[in-house]
């Protein structure tokens, strides 16, 4: 009975490993002096640990009418990590402003903290989220 | 324990069937997935060389003192030894800047042809009520035009492939003829043949 358990338990577990994680959100609202209020998200514990959001900074832009942010990532092991981030923008009606919202690769080494900045796609653009995750390639198969 | 021989036995004919189905297997993807299948420029290289440049126009005083400037895009030279098409990537930047708001792009460059041919057709054929056509004489002078290239170095040695990618664009002053605006976007991808098949 018990061996059986532990099978059951395996299985379960080489499931969840191989399960995406969803992505730690950095939710970010803007307001006329720049940042008006931030929240964390964290979804993957383990992703976290070393990769941690620190700073914003928003500048305006357009002579206001836009705005410029700057999220500081920081590295917070002495190994390099690699990861994907994205930005993704929204209006004050909470609809996404259409841009370039893919993943895009990066990497810190270890204990580096680098800023990544977006510019707000439009001048209606109120918040954003900057979004971070586990590498997750489409197929990795070398070449 | 003999139940469970025989339920592990089951699950490896599963994936064993599976594996042998003749039928390839065809999915969608997610476009904005990260792309890592070869070193060659995919994807994922164009949507990060948008991202960069698109973040570095719009942030840059020409794109954000509210004039909307007219541009429009020359040519990407592509140096590199592969085929490569430019032209998606400089399409991407268009289409996302145009979506700011805060510049117009002329057709000048890429159509000016069957505008022509449409003007003469609107205002010289008598097909077209006069009221309603064209008028010769109003189009819009660019501000601006963009143009760069793209270069690559590529190694490999044993297994091991490297490949680095330098995307550059230059903003230019038709009317002063200075770059106003450059930057670049730098890629590099690695790959490692398996030990066994690859």
């Amino acid at each position: 009975m018990a061996r059986r358990w532990n099978i059951i338990w395996l299985i379960a577990l080489f499931l969840v490993a191989c399960a995406g994680t969803a992505p730690n959100v950095l939710h970010v609202q803007a307001g006329p002096g720049g940042l008006s209020s931030k929240k964390e998200e964290i979804n993957d514990r383990g992703l976290a640990r070393k990769v941690s959001f620190g700073e914003v900074s928003i500048r305006a832009l357009d002579l206001g009418s836009s705005m410029e942010a700057q999220v500081i990532l920081r590295n917070s092991s002495s190994r390099n990590v690699v990861f994907e981030y994205r930005f993704i923008w929204y209006d004050a009606a909470g609809f996404e402003i259409s841009s370039i919202t893919a993943w895009i690769p990066s990497g810190l080494s270890g204990k580096e903290a680098r800023g990544y900045r977006s510019t707000a796609p439009g001048p209606n653009a109120v918040s954003f989220k900057c979004m971070v995750r586990n590498l997750q390639p489409l197929t990795d198969t070398g070449s | 324990m003999k139940r469970i021989m025989i339920l592990v036995s089951l699950i490896g004919m599963v994936f064993l069937a599976a594996g042998c189905a003749s039928s390839p297997t065809v999915s969608y993807g997610d476009p904005e997935q990260v792309e890592t299948v070869t070193t060659e420029f995919g994807s994922t290289d164009l949507q990060m060389i948008a991202e960069k440049m698109v973040n570095s126009l719009l942030a840059t005083p020409i794109l954000s003192s509210g004039q909307r400037p007219v541009l429009y895009v020359h040519q990407v030279k592509n140096k590199t030894d592969e085929h490569l098409d430019t032209k998606s990537v400089t399409d991407k930047i268009r289409v996302t800047l145009l979506k700011s708001g805060r510049v117009r792009f002329t057709a000048v460059n890429e159509v000016n042809d069957e505008m022509i041919k449409q003007l003469e057709y609107q205002t010289s054929s008598g097909y077209v009520d006069p009221k309603t056509s064209s008028t010769i004489g109003r189009q819009v002078g660019a501000d601006y035009f963009m143009f760069g290239e793209v270069a690559s170095i590529r190694k490999s040695a044993g297994r091991v492939k490297d490949v680095y990618f330098k995307f550059t664009l230059n903003l230019v002053n038709i009317e002063s003829g200075l770059i106003e605006w450059a930057d670049e976007q730098e890629i590099r991808k690695q790959a490692k043949k398996p030990l066994i098949g690859g």
